[in-house]
């Protein structure tokens, strides 16, 4: 099940809601686990065995580790979990991908597994071993209750698609949640609002990026749009759902982190990769980049930190070398940042620092998006007019036409202006015309959302691949 | 703020929760002209293997109460909100609703031609041979808009093609105006310099005059693309010109050989589509016998949905006239219908079919 579908928003999500708040609160977390396994077991029947199989392993290892603390038996369960949460991931996620490899490049013949990828094992996985690290580290205390960490695992407004909660940003809610109407309004403006961005701008410039990827008539033109297209799909498809979990946690009383803040507006990737996806920044600075030694161990080794961070970025993505190459380039941007180049952005003026951020990260989606070598290469030629096509098409000028106001909305949308002019204008207007302006915009995007997915023949899933 | 907003937002939820659950699911979409998704059916290897919660999402959607309203709004907003051109490939000219053909296929009008020539020649030598293109509505529009389909190019490869037979140029004779503002086909009240055309160049000897039908009118037509918009068009009028003539021709429709059949069938008007009082709708094969001709010629007319509403005014020229439809029946068996002699043939689709022209069988 997706949130942007009816039998989410008109079936499950009232149901519930219903059932949440009609259940006696020692009993909520309970309600709240059931309905998420229901939420998993309608997209993942079978493969929820490995949810349950995770939380287990999970929840056996940290007693084990709190049990033992300062002895080898804690080391040994941390590794075993750590292990055991990896082989599971790699088993699933990656084992074709090895195949592929070793078949190339040792002449063997071995058949692929074909499994397919169970929906949401990289975010769950990731969490579940957050869990066992911090535990280890002492930053979390085991949570006893079977149902309380099944609870936290499963929980079902970040299970899919992030963000990757820590066990220790909500490990007292887990116990103790205050409900409001503050919180439960909070909740449904980021959720609506995230629920617009998924289904209204993300899955429209979808079909531009595919529309100009299939053109019968390409032209330089079509490439830049379908990049252009591509790339703010992404960001409002995966930040439109981080703030669909973050509203959704809010209304069941949990304070989720953050995901994205406006990665757009960054002036260098270092600073992009602050603002973009930040739980799975923060993951691998503090499980990864941290324990390597970071950057206090010399400069070599800073950068060797970085490069096998980002490596690992890049193949957590997908179990194609596209995404290993996406992470690479990416990561070689922040290590010359870090050598020199940061000190030369801050020397020149600041719209500089703005494209090249943008085109640099517009460059490395382009790598997102092909899976092939072939592919990259040929969106590259395509945009840089190497491709023998003219540098317009009708066909591209009047999509492009067709679409220019929701690309502006988009480029709009991704800076921080609407939100200041929102707050702005609260602060100006009369309170009754806010609360009734706020009003008809939430209640007229849930239904203009609505509308759109009654009507839709295009709403994808990206993370199919996570 | 929040607490109302909480509310408002619970109030949506559940209303549309409850309506849903509530309203009877419905068999039909008469606006777009197709069977609505049914509740999947339970079974143990449906929910394992994901079908059933597929179905059910496409169930839901498809049974959601306001359904049509809610098409609306989209369309509203596409066109008017976010000012996008079109809206599911249908954009406004004028008053007219146009569908842009999605994709040129330039082979498939060398395929059609072949197909043409490979059927003509089934025909002895005596037969008269005549085609005609009908262009859709977004040729007349080209020279203003974007199209994908390179009408210039297609007319010349068709009539370079087919130069071996008799041309009836219908879209020197047509106008958008000839057409509905809401649907794909030509209005048949409109079709009367094209008849003059046809009864020269077919020797029909039938000095051919609208002016002597009798104009039936029927208020509201909405045509194909008034509900696959989802904007709120006004309905438009249907005509079917009738004469005496009519009332005596034998109409057989061979899908349905038990039923007695009439060149309108008026019943459809009220139907899902309107446009189907043109002799039924489709049909793979029809025969229109007319006996009070004198003289014994015979029509095949090789069709599409065009040829419905113009089979009607020729009925004076022939003795039978056979309209075939191979997009529903192949032509491998035809011979088991017609007598491949020396009849008149009428080659007449429009650009449409051309551009998929395996549609022919």
């Amino acid at each position: 099940m997706v949130f942007s579908s009816v039998t989410f928003l008109y079936y499950f999500l009232p149901l519930m809601l219903l059932g949440y708040f009609i259940t006696p609160i020692k009993y909520r977390n309970l309600t709240l686990l059931v309905g998420s396994l229901i939420f998993y077991f309608t997209g993942e029947p079978i493969y929820i065995l490995l949810l349950v199989f995770s939380t287990t392993v999970d929840y056996f290892h940290s007693l084990v580790i709190s049990r033992n603390r300062g002895s080898i038996k804690a080391k040994i369960a941390l590794i075993s979990s750590i292990a055991i949460n990896l082989s599971m991931l790699i088993f699933f996620k990656y084992s074709d991908f090895i195949i592929a490899n070793l078949n190339s490049l040792a002449g063997t013949e071995i058949e692929p597994l074909g499994l397919s990828l169970p929906i949401g094992i990289s975010f769950f996985t990731f969490q579940t071993m957050s869990y066992t690290i911090d535990v280890y580290r002492e930053e979390a205390e085991p949570q006893k209750s079977f149902l309380d960490l099944g609870t936290y695992v499963a929980l079902f407004p970040q299970l899919i698609a992030g963000p990757i909660i820590r066990y220790k940003t909500i490990a007292k809610e887990l116990n103790h949640r205050e409900h409001s109407f503050e919180l439960f309004g909070y909740g449904v403006q980021r959720f609506v609002i995230g629920l617009a961005k998924k289904v209204l701008l993300a899955n429209t410039l979808g079909e531009l990026s595919v529309m100009m990827k299939y053109s019968a008539n390409p032209s330089v033109l079509s490439y830049w749009i379908g990049a252009i297209a591509f790339a703010l799909q992404i960001y409002y498809d995966f930040s439109g759902y981080s703030d669909m979990a973050i509203g959704l946690g809010r209304m069941f009383g949990f304070h989720f982190q953050e995901n994205f803040n406006y990665p757009y507006i960054s002036r260098s990737i270092s600073e992009f990769w602050n603002r973009w996806h930040m739980s799975l920044g923060q993951w691998f600075r503090d499980y990864v980049y941290i324990p390597l030694g970071g950057n206090r161990k010399g400069k070599l080794r800073g950068i060797r930190n970085i490069a096998v961070v980002w490596l690992l970025t890049g193949f957590w993505h997908g179990a194609s070398w596209n995404f290993v190459l996406w992470g690479v380039f990416l990561g070689t941007l922040i290590i010359l940042e870090k050598l020199f180049l940061l000190k030369v952005l801050e020397k020149l003026p600041k719209v500089t620092n703005h494209l090249y951020v943008v085109f640099m990260i517009l460059f490395s989606f382009v790598l997102f998006n092909n899976e092939t070598m072939t592919g990259i290469i040929g969106s590259f030629r395509g945009m840089f007019g190497v491709l023998d096509i003219p540098l317009v098409s009708l066909e591209s000028v009047y999509y492009g036409q067709s679409y220019l106001v929701f690309i502006i909305i988009s480029f709009v949308g991704a800076t921080p202006l609407v939100s200041n002019l929102t707050v702005k204008l609260s602060k100006r207007l009369h309170d009754k015309v806010v609360e009734y302006a706020s009003l008809a915009v939430i209640g007229g995007l849930l239904l203009i959302t609505t509308a759109y997915l009654i009507d839709s023949s295009f709403n994808p899933f990206l993370y199919f691949r996570f | 703020m929040n607490k109302k907003l909480s509310i408002i937002f619970v109030f949506i939820l559940a209303s549309l929760f409850g309506m849903n659950i509530v309203a009877k699911d419905q068999d039909l979409s008469y606006s777009e002209r197709r069977k609505l998704e049914q509740m999947p059916e339970w079974s143990k290897e449906g929910i394992l293997s994901g079908d059933y919660m597929e179905g059910f999402e496409d169930y839901a959607l498809d049974q959601f109460v306001f359904r049509d309203s809610f098409k609306s709004v989209k369309s509203y907003m596409e066109l008017y909100g976010f000012w996008k051109n079109d809206v599911n490939g249908i954009y406004v000219y004028d008053d007219y609703l146009i569908k842009r053909v999605e994709k040129y296929n330039p082979d498939s009008t060398v395929k059609f031609t072949e197909y043409i020539k490979d059927m003509a020649n089934r025909f002895s030598d005596n037969s008269n041979i005549y085609y005609m293109i009908i262009p859709d509505k977004n040729y007349y529009v080209a020279d203003e808009s974007y199209q994908t389909i390179d009408y210039k190019e297609v007319f010349d490869t068709i009539d370079e093609e087919l130069s071996g037979f008799t041309l009836i140029n219908a879209k020197n004779l047509l106008t958008l105006d000839d057409y509905y503002k809401t649907d794909t086909h030509w209005r048949q009240e409109m079709l009367g310099s094209l008849l003059a055309e046809i009864d020269e160049l077919m020797n029909l000897d039938i000095d051919f005059d609208i002016t002597e039908y009798e104009a039936n009118e029927y208020e509201e037509f909405y045509g194909v693309y008034a509900g696959q918009s989802g904007l709120g068009v006004v309905s438009e009028k249907l005509i079917y010109l009738s004469k005496d003539l009519m009332d005596s021709v034998v109409v057989t429709n061979y899908e349905s050989l038990e039923q007695e059949h009439s060149v309108y069938e008026l019943e459809m008007l009220e139907g899902m589509d309107s446009y189907d009082v043109f002799l039924g709708g489709a049909a793979a094969l029809i025969t229109i016998e007319n006996n009070e001709e004198d003289n014994d010629k015979e029509l095949i007319i090789f069709r599409d949905s065009f040829g419905s509403s113009i089979a009607p005014l020729l009925i004076e020229g022939y003795a039978k006239i056979t309209l075939v439809d191979t997009r529903y029946m192949s032509s491998a068996i035809l011979d088991q219908y017609i007598e491949f002699g020396d009849q008149d043939v009428l080659f007449m689709y429009n650009t449409e079919v051309v551009n998929s022209s395996q549609m022919l069988r």
